[in-house]
């Protein structure tokens, strides 16, 4: 029995192991395609190892480039998924049920991909090391270490926990169609899971903790390594609203990020029938929040750093390096990002004629770029903006940064593919007890979804 | 603990009783004396120093009147920091505590301004602080307590969302184990699809694994507790520098490069970039950090990129403007890296590198050059420039690492260097000052590898010079005889070397701070710093070999 539920495709515990069972046929070419541009990167990593951080473009006046904007953005891709779920959870809104699985996995990859940066741009792996050995707890980077590593074992526990009844379903139910290595993954993950009502109780208050516990815990993260930037008296990084700036723009990116992968898997997986159009309203609403709050932080911080550009010398930094954002070099990329990331997003997700899926994914597309850029803004023109007028710095990524950060960014798809094929892609567990205690309007049900 | 301040009270050179300037008197104003008076440690206070002085007139001491004490600072020019006010006491001493910032010799400047009856006064003297206030610790500063107690805070509640996800995972993992064993689990494929996939068991009542999960969270806390005071603890020792074991990152050089003969040489002038008004002000002229200077028909040209402007030294040593704004095709200046001369045209390249601005004599910007690369090639981060008599165009790329040729029209000529820092004979790390001879050769201040590289005009290595001889070479310049003039920043001296590369010796001034470009002029060494301003050296005949 190799499609154990190809009679009942509406089921969405069919639909969840369907991934499992049989990927479809882009799988695999895609998954070769997506190897080898991660493969790339990791022999241009391999380069970088060998001949040291010569190979890049960063130098001594731009000495954060690719590597740190890399760093800020895959870990604020994380924040989205988590927080949105986690926040789902805690306020029990019904229709989460179907996207918090994709939405915690991608938290998880996402920051597991992010939190190779530091380490990458290092140059030296080993040098990791003297962080333990020499660590200064006055200083963001040791905290930022503590903060990521304890968000990164948040997100592996509320990962866990709701797969525990799903890993029983898989093991219950999949047979040997799941294959050797997959029953034992899913008889050891399961730990002996019954369903039972003291169970269930026991799961919920769990995971209510872990919900309560990862919501700070990412504000936290996002804040430590905002302080990297801020606690540095370098043009534009001298500021006391980095916190919030980058939470802001985590979640705004995360956010984004949910929306593109949730419908690149809809679409793969045929999964129209659970992840609805109304789905991505609502995210598409949390995006148009999270976009323009951004968007008044942006105004802020430029009204602010730009009213007292009158008089200042080069040395204090900030008036030269907001002409080079608004009106130099940076200035096709500054715009750039607040059109492609801000004012057409906006416009895409208000309008309501561009409130359907295509215009929502589009806008959220722009998003993920825009602010990848954004990050690029944040670290590199602070960093060639010098603290004396005789030094500007310049700074280009050189091959192998371009490798790597494409690595990474085929990556987060790759790892994504390869996770829905062992755990199921919806959560079934959730559906079900969704299912079971709200009303029936309230579950984005279409018509025709077998009522099991 | 107290550290105390150790004063050298070399009173006796060091206290220049020096004769107040002779203030204008009006017809009822007496006559009084500012007498400075030995400088002694402060008592109560860590790293301080009493500045006395007393007020003295044809009477005797006179008490109750109010006097300013400065400190001569000559960051970015010498002008005078107030360092406190105190009213003359009876025995007409005044003293006010000065915790000195910086060691070394400091001068004093005790100024009565002329009030009640009196004519104003001054006087001053000197110094010398062998320890100093740290720039970057205050022992006073009020949040000491909390910035000592705030890591243990944070290390406290990194424990806790800890010992809260221990709790969950545990307690979890331990109810769903606790209820498979009361129950055992359906054999697999056992259900049937699609019905309700599990069916009702046994409740797990056992309070066992909540007990566990709590005694997870509380072995967290208790343990962690210990590793966070161990932390702070270790965190508190290694305050020292770290030590870099095993070599040296690309660049690094492991021998400091042998001291400088001291070459004589005469300070025939000095120009402060940096003036201030009766405020403290910079005044409209100032060059704060002056970038680059050029000497075009005897008139020195001073680039000040914070400004955007061009410079001229007038003979009196003040800053004229002879350039500044946008060009007709809105280049600007501001932020310009490097500038040099051809005949009477000044180029100067702008901030972004991307385009070279072409100044004439009065200032008017006659136009741009607009490099063009090779396509691949990263943009160019200028450094240095230098202009040959044919026109040809030099620039060093300290980012990339090489230097490049380009003809008067700024097309593409030629590229030294590899792109990545090197120490071969095409390779630089991080090249800096350029300087074209008279026959078209290249010298190129090859910052990273500590020499500076002659090159032919088609890119052929001809001689390292200054190997073992320089720290940090920044600008050179070549004379008609031949002479290499080579500014070391770190080392704070200009090194001079013969046509054949041989070490001349090195003008050592102690106005020197941080020497960054050298020009020469006829028998004149022209020095920019910048922090001292420009300093004018006549070095005599037989070192730089006037023609």
């Amino acid at each position: 029995m190799d499609r154990p539920f190809e009679a009942e495709a509406h089921d969405f515990r069919a639909a969840a192991v369907a991934p499992i069972l049989q990927p479809g046929p882009m799988f695999w070419p895609l998954a070769l395609f997506l190897s080898l541009v991660v493969l790339a990167g990791a022999a241009a990593m391999f380069q970088q190892l060998v001949f040291g951080l010569g190979v890049t473009g960063l130098n001594n006046r731009v000495s954060w480039g690719f590597y740190i904007s890399d760093m800020v953005f895959f870990i604020g891709l994380s924040y989205g998924g988590a927080v949105t779920s986690a926040i789902l959870r805690l306020t029990n809104a019904p229709w989460r049920a179907p996207m918090v699985r994709i939405a915690e996995a991608t938290a998880l990859v996402t920051l597991l991909i992010g939190s190779l940066f530091p380490i990458i741009d290092l140059g030296r792996p080993d040098r990791m090391l003297n962080l333990l050995l020499h660590g200064q707890v006055g200083s963001p980077v040791l905290w930022d270490v503590v903060a990521v590593n304890t968000y990164m074992v948040a997100t592996v526990i509320f990962l866990f926990l709701p797969l525990i009844p799903d890993m029983a379903f898989c093991r219950d139910h999949l047979g040997p169609a799941a294959g050797r290595v997959r029953r034992l993954l899913y008889d050891r993950l399961s730990l002996g899971w019954r369903g039972s009502p003291g169970e269930k109780n026991i799961l919920e208050r769990n995971m209510t903790v872990v919900a309560v516990v990862i919501i700070p815990l990412a504000v936290s993260v996002h804040s430590v390594l905002a302080w990297l930037f801020g606690m540095t008296v370098r043009p534009g990084w001298n500021s006391t609203m980095y916190a919030p700036y980058f939470v802001v723009g985590a979640l705004f990116s995360g956010v984004a990020a949910v929306i593109v992968i949730l419908a690149a898997f809809r679409k793969a997986y045929r999964l129209e029938a659970f992840i609805t159009e109304q789905h991505f309203k609502y995210l598409a609403n949390m995006l148009l929040a999270l976009g323009m709050v951004y968007a008044y932080f942006l105004f802020a911080e430029v009204l602010t750093e730009g009213y007292k550009m009158e008089g200042m010398s080069l040395s204090e930094g900030s008036g030269p390096l907001l002409e080079e954002m608004l009106l130099g070099r940076y200035a096709l990329l500054f715009w750039g990002f607040v059109a492609g990331g801000l004012a057409i997003p906006i416009a895409l997700t208000s309008l309501p004629l561009t409130r359907h899926v295509p215009g929502i994914v589009t806008a959220a597309t722009l998003v993920v770029v825009a602010m990848w850029l954004k990050r690029f803004l944040i670290v590199v023109p602070s960093m060639a903006t010098p603290m004396m007028p005789v030094d500007w710095g310049a700074y280009w990524p050189s091959r192998v940064e371009i490798a790597i950060t494409l690595a990474a960014a085929a990556a987060v798809p790759l790892l994504l593919m390869f996770f829905f094929r062992f755990f199921p892609i919806i959560s079934i567990y959730e559906m079900e007890e969704i299912a079971e205690h709200e009303e029936p309007e309230a579950v984005p049900e279409p018509a025709g979804v077998a009522a099991w | 603990m107290r550290v105390a301040v150790i004063v050298s009270l070399v009173v006796a050179a060091v206290l220049c009783f020096q004769a107040a300037p002779t203030p204008a008197l009006a017809d009822d104003d007496r006559p009084i004396s500012l007498i400075a008076l030995p400088p002694e440690a402060g008592e109560t206070e860590h790293e301080s120093v009493v500045l006395s002085a007393q007020l003295k007139s044809d009477e005797g001491p006179v008490g109750g009147l109010p006097v300013n004490f400065y400190i001569v600072t000559t960051v970015f020019g010498e002008r005078l920091m107030k360092v406190g006010e105190a009213l003359s006491d009876a025995s007409g001493a005044v003293s006010v505590v000065y915790r000195p910032t910086w060691t070394g010799d400091h001068t004093v400047v005790a100024h009565f301004d002329g009030v009640g009856g009196y004519a104003a006064a001054e006087t001053s003297f000197h110094f010398d602080a062998t320890v100093a206030e740290s720039a970057y610790e205050r022992p006073e500063f009020g949040l000491g307590p909390i910035r000592r107690g705030l890591p243990f805070a944070v290390g406290v509640a990194v424990l806790v969302v800890w010992a809260s996800l221990g709790f969950a995972l545990v307690n979890t993992v331990m109810a769903v184990r606790s209820a498979a064993r009361a129950a055992p689990a359906l054999s697999p494929m056992q259900a049937p699809m699609p019905s309700v996939f599990i069916p009702p068991s046994p409740v797990a009542q056992s309070e066992t694994p909540r007990r566990l999960a709590v005694a997870v969270a509380l072995l967290v806390v208790v343990a962690g507790l210990p590793l966070i005071w161990l932390t702070l603890k270790v965190s508190d020792q290694g305050q020292q520098p770290y030590v870099v074991e095993d070599g040296l990152i690309p660049g690094d050089h492991p021998t400091e490069p042998a001291a400088g003969q001291p070459l004589p040489a005469t300070l025939v002038r000095s120009v402060q970039t940096v003036k201030f008004d009766e405020n403290g002000q910079p005044t409209p002229g100032s060059v704060p950090i002056p970038a680059d200077l050029a000497i075009t028909a005897g008139r020195v040209r001073i680039l000040d990129s914070t400004g955007g402007r061009i410079v001229t030294v007038a003979p009196d040593g003040e800053l004229i403007p002879i350039q500044q704004g946008r060009g007709v095709d809105g280049t600007s200046l501001k932020g310009s890296p490097a500038m040099s001369s051809l005949g009477e045209r000044l180029y100067v390249v702008s901030a972004s590198g991307d385009r070279i601005v072409v100044v004439d004599e009065s200032g008017l910007i006659e136009g741009s050059i607009v490099p063009t690369l090779p396509a691949g090639q990263n943009p160019v981060a200028v450094a240095g420039i230098a202009v040959s008599d044919t026109g040809r165009i030099w620039l060093s790329d300290a980012a990339n690492h090489r230097v490049i040729l380009l003809n008067g029209r700024g097309e593409f000529e030629l590229v030294i260097g590899e792109g990545v820092a090197s120490s071969g004979d095409q390779g630089f790390d991080t090249p800096t000052g350029l300087a074209v001879d008279e026959d078209g050769n290249l010298y190129v201040s090859d910052t990273g590898n500590r020499v500076v590289k002659k090159y032919s005009s088609l890119g052929v290595l001809l001689q390292v010079i200054g190997e073992g001889r320089l720290e940090t070479p920044q600008g050179v310049t070549v004379n008609a005889a031949g002479r290499i003039f080579v500014s070391d920043t770190a080392a704070r001296q200009v090194s001079v070397f013969g046509p054949d590369g041989s070490y001349l010796g090195s003008i050592i001034d102690p106005n020197f701070e941080e020497p960054h470009i050298v020009r020469t002029y006829g028998d004149e060494l022209h020095v920019l710093d910048s922090l001292a301003g420009m300093l004018v050296f006549r070095v005599p005949e037989a070192q730089v070999g006037v023609p």
